[in-house]
């Protein structure tokens, strides 16, 4: 499905907020692209509500797997 | 000295430079001998050194006939995926943008190769950064599949697949942040292994995405990957990910059948959250009757949707690679592929709410498959939706790279194997995947190594030049 663009002035004010002129400059076309498809990957999840879901694996303190032979 | 057959694999050339028939000399000749011939159609090789190659071969030669053999991989030549770093040769990434970068020192995957007495030869293709390909636009050619060299092998780790399916090698590592060990598996029609998260150091290995790199073995047969597992597989407190176990003994459940097995089948990824072309979802439904004659118990079991995994993993995949590129794709976008460029541009426009978010929802859906897997001893799901398409078609090759189900299981960490399952009219590799419970990779081999004797597919080569 279709998504619709981003409005260019939205889109500027990103690719400047990257750090991304030259590329812009160079390749405008994948630029919009790829700001769109990063809309769309974050609207496709849905995002949980409890608020103690916490992120894994990078705050995960290491351990020994229970149950694993060793 | 009988000849070297073709195809011949580590733990049965092993054997024989135990029972004097063969030595790492004549193996390694034989191979070279092979990618001499083949590897011109195939271009699995991005560097190979044959001169270093056939000495590090004369000296496992020596140590062997010495009676200082050093276990089962000494002398046993090893493919490199080439965003795996070995002292003294480039490591590329496949990339302009690391064309003359000379790795310092052997990542300690490669460490752990050496000391075990096998053999690193050679870089393989890659996509570009393991994520832009298949790619014409690049400095080396793309890898080509070896049952039809118009189709792509799959990848990121292309010329692993593509060099182990043309019996260029016995064993080949590959690395895997959104499905790219299994999916030149499945493309080539061998078995590769995403360990589980952690299980393999990752320290001189070009990261992609932090939180979703994975090492893993590929081979022709489960056996073989076992004991390249065996090698690699260790803690590593240089690796920030590495888990703080040493599990060990890949190879103990090899004998092991599918009688009295509950395996969950993961239907509804290939039936409607992403329906597979009719002839690898009829390969899926043939496996689960194989596995149930064999005296497992199957059932249809549901995780969350293939589209939600997809997404988690892009939004956690692009935010992580952009953190690493992004330097270079402000400066230089201009040397990257035409795919790396366009694929790792996304993360630039990700918020650190689509960061944070995915991975909280990761968490749950790490919960949602352990208690599956608290009710079955391994998950049968689809790999690849579809056969390998042409290599110049890039809009289906597009497709083919998304329509997988791989993905779960780097968001989730659960270690997952891709295999053959079959062969589609026009002589491709159908796939299929075992999954299973955190570090029972040992388990999913043993799966593996069971359909292997069930199914017979590991038996089949492509049809090349002799």
């Amino acid at each position: 499905m279709d998504t619709p663009p981003i409005p260019a002035d939205h889109l500027a004010a990103m690719v400047r907020a990257a750090g991304l002129e030259k590329t812009q400059a160079l390749f405008p076309a994948m630029v919009a692209l790829a700001a769109t498809r990063a809309r769309d990957a974050g609207a496709a999840i849905a995002m949980p509500s409890d608020p103690a879901c916490e992120p894994w694996p990078p705050m995960k303190a290491p351990g020994v797997p229970s149950g694993a032979a060793r | 000295m009988s000849a070297v057959p073709d195809y011949f694999g580590a733990a049965a050339a092993s054997r024989a430079f135990i029972e004097g028939t063969l030595t790492p000399t004549a193996l390694m000749t034989a191979l070279l001998d092979r990618i001499a011939r083949i590897d011109p159609v195939i271009n699995a090789f991005i560097r190979l050194d044959a001169d270093t190659a056939i000495a590090a071969a004369a000296h496992a030669t020596q140590e062997i006939a010495a009676g200082r053999k050093r276990g089962p991989l000494h002398g046993i030549p090893v493919g490199i995926k080439d965003i795996i770093d070995v002292a003294g040769l480039p490591t590329t990434c496949h990339s302009k943008i690391l064309v003359d970068n000379i790795a310092k020192a052997d990542a300690a995957v490669v460490a752990r190769l050496r000391a075990a007495g096998a053999i690193p030869f050679g870089k393989l293709s890659t996509h570009e950064f393991a994520i832009g390909g298949p790619s014409l636009d690049l400095p080396f050619p793309p890898a080509r599949n070896p049952w039809n060299p118009a189709c792509h092998p799959g990848g990121s780790s292309s010329g692993s697949g593509a060099g182990l399916a043309a019996g260029l090698f016995p064993l080949a590592l590959g690395t895997d942040t959104g499905g790219s060990v299994r999916n030149p598996a499945s493309a080539c029609g061998i078995i590769g292994l995403k360990p589980t998260y952690g299980m393999v150091s990752r320290r001189g290995v070009f990261p992609l995405a932090f939180s979703l790199d994975h090492v893993g073995p590929m081979a022709r047969t489960a056996e073989d990957a076992a004991l390249l597992l065996d090698v690699i597989a260790g803690h590593d407190a240089a690796d920030a990910g590495s888990a703080a176990t040493s599990v060990s003994g890949f190879g103990r459940a090899l004998g092991r059948g599918f009688k009295g097995l509950r395996i969950g089948f993961v239907r509804h990824f290939h039936e409607t959250d992403m329906p597979a072309d009719p002839e690898v979802a009829a390969a899926l439904e043939e496996a689960a009757r194989i596995l149930t004659t064999e005296g497992a118990r199957v059932d249809s079991v549901t995780l969350p949707s293939l589209g939600e995994f997809s997404a988690v993993n892009r939004v956690i995949l692009g935010a992580e690679a952009w953190s690493i590129h992004a330097p270079w794709l402000r400066e230089r976008p201009e040397d990257y592929g035409a795919l790396a460029r366009e694929r790792l541009m996304m993360g630039a426009f990700l918020s650190a709410g689509d960061y944070v978010g995915a991975q909280r929802r990761r968490t749950q859906m790490i919960a949602a498959v352990d208690a599956v897997l608290a009710e079955y001893d391994f998950l049968l799901c689809a790999s690849s939706m579809d056969p390998a398409t042409r290599i110049d078609q890039a809009e289906k090759t597009e497709r083919y790279y998304a329509r997988q189900a791989r993905t779960p299981f780097n968001v989730t960490g659960h270690p997952a194997v891709a295999m053959m399952a079959g062969l589609s009219r026009d002589g491709m590799p159908l796939s299929l995947q075992f999954v299973g419970k955190f570090f029972d990779d040992a388990g999913v081999l043993g799966a593996a190594a069971a359909w292997e004797r069930a199914a017979g597919w590991a038996a089949h080569h492509p049809n090349l030049p002799a």
